[in-house]
């Protein structure tokens, strides 16, 4: 604000950090109520509804560029899944809850909407995920066949321009180890 | 003694291509003529922090908003980690940033910043983004009625730090030449300026471009009996100490680390096989400060 820079921050409120809802974060009115301390204008927006982002994006992106200042966008969505994969989240949450969101899920809704205008159909999509997902797959497949990185080298690689005197002692001492103990590790 | 230290000046300005022309100055003041320098010479170069427009609460940017426009020197908000962050962005597009932060006191709302991103930030690119034009220039050290808040020195946060380097002069002349090196490093460069030498360290300083070698340590006199290893402004005390043991037939060997990480292993192993002692003297906290690691090594 300080600065008058043209920023457009993009906030998307899930409702949870982990285990710890939105209402236990902050009170008041989410995270778009902060903006009018900074001055900056602030939109909420659905933020499953893939229409009704773009639109709030293209305001906020000529509010910014127009009038020279940040403005800030809040979508609103709702974290179906896990945290991660070492999160079971139906310790914390009701699985009714999990389910009740699932139905303004937003990438069904856009499915609706262009088969709703015509723009798609169900056949098509079957044949898309399918594609897709043989897609992911192959990747997944290529990248597990890639070589692991080399600790001998990108553990002490451009962590500066150039290899200080220090790491390159370490990165040393660290091949001699390795050499030592093959059976824990090999330098190549 | 004093002859011979303003020869090895001489001897050493020319020899790092300075052009001839001295002058007077104090650490300040050197400063404000190495960042003069760079913002001449690279006109990508910014310098922003808190009370920098005016000229600064030391008058290290004195003259340089005059001198460089509104667009290349101004005041940010109070806030150490807002400085921070905007300087990586700033140093992120290739840009030069010269970034102030008020009292080293102040530096640790932007040590998330400092160790989580600017450090690792050509890492955890592979190499394919870096912040070579960053600095950070911050006042450290005690000045005798600084109190908790404006007398730290946190070099020991930093120096744990790979991706960072941290150097801090101990005269002008030193301090002019390290500053442009340190700018011009391609990583990002912890700066800390001994704030008790502002005024009262003072000495001839070359008026041109020169840069003086980081990650290399600086023997200020030779002995045979101890090695004696400082930075910053606890050289000052250190000459006295080797002075008077001078005085009582003890040789002393007197090293300026100048760059604390990473730090000239190379000569200070030199200077002790020689004497076969080490005294290590820093303001800074003995337990875990930079002194241990010289130490240990």
């Amino acid at each position: 604000s300080t600065l008058e820079a043209p920023i457009v921050f993009f906030c998307r409120n899930n409702g949870y950090a982990i285990s710890t809802p939105a209402h236990e974060q902050f009170r008041g009115n989410g995270i778009a109520s902060r903006a009018i301390g900074y001055d900056m204008p602030a939109i909420r927006v659905d933020g499953n509804d893939i229409a009704a982002v773009s639109i709030a994006m293209s305001k906020a992106k000529e509010i910014a560029s127009k009038q020279s200042r940040p403005v800030l966008v809040e979508a609103m969505t709702y974290r179906v899944g896990h945290h991660s994969t070492s999160d079971d989240s139906t310790r914390y949450r009701s699985v009714e809850e999990i389910n009740q969101a699932k139905e303004s899920c937003p990438i069904q809704r856009t499915k609706n909407f262009l088969i709703k205008n015509e723009w798609w159909d169900e056949e098509s999509d079957v044949k898309l995920r399918e594609t897709e997902r043989r897609s992911v797959l192959k990747a997944i497949e290529v990248a597990e066949r890639r070589n692991h990185p080399s600790p001998v080298t990108d553990l002490f690689s451009d962590v500066y321009d150039k290899l200080p005197k220090h790491l390159e002692e370490q990165q040393h001492e660290f091949i001699q180890h390795l050499e030592k103990y093959p059976d824990h590790g090999s330098a190549h | 003694q004093q002859t011979k230290t303003m020869s090895v000046r001489a001897t050493r300005a020319l020899s790092t291509g300075a052009h001839g022309a001295m002058k007077k100055m104090n650490l300040f003041t050197a400063l404000n003529d190495g960042m003069r320098t760079a913002m001449k010479h690279d006109p990508s170069a910014v310098i922003f922090g808190e009370d920098v427009a005016f000229g600064g609460v030391f008058r290290c940017t004195m003259g340089l908003r005059e001198e460089f426009g509104n667009d290349r020197v101004f005041n940010t908000p109070l806030c150490e980690q807002g400085i921070a962050g905007f300087a990586i962005g700033y140093a992120s597009t290739g840009k030069t940033a010269i970034a102030e932060i008020q009292f080293a006191d102040y530096i640790y709302p932007a040590f998330d910043q400092i160790v989580n991103e600017a450090a690792k930030f050509r890492y955890r690119s592979g190499g394919e983004y870096d912040l070579g034009g960053l600095v950070f220039r911050t006042p450290c050290g005690a000045v005798g009625h600084g109190g908790h808040y404006h007398s730290q020195s946190p070099e020991a946060y930093f120096a744990h730090t790979p991706g960072v380097k941290v150097v801090t002069p101990r005269s002008p002349y030193e301090a002019k030449g390290l500053l442009l090196a340190s700018i011009r490093d391609p990583n990002p460069v912890i700066f800390l300026e001994p704030k008790a030498l502002y005024r009262t360290s003072v000495e001839e300083v070359p008026e041109g471009d020169y840069m003086l070698p980081l990650e290399q340590a600086d023997v200020m006199r030779t002995g045979t009996d101890v090695t004696v290893v400082g930075w910053g402004a606890q050289l000052k005390v250190l000459e006295k100490a080797c002075d008077k043991a001078e005085a009582m037939g003890v040789s002393c060997e007197l090293i300026d680390l100048r760059t604390i990480y990473p730090w000239d292993k190379e000569t200070i192993e030199k200077s002790v096989r020689k004497t076969g002692r080490l005294v290590v003297s820093h303001e800074a906290p003995k337990t875990s400060g930079f002194g241990a690691e010289i130490a240990a090594t």
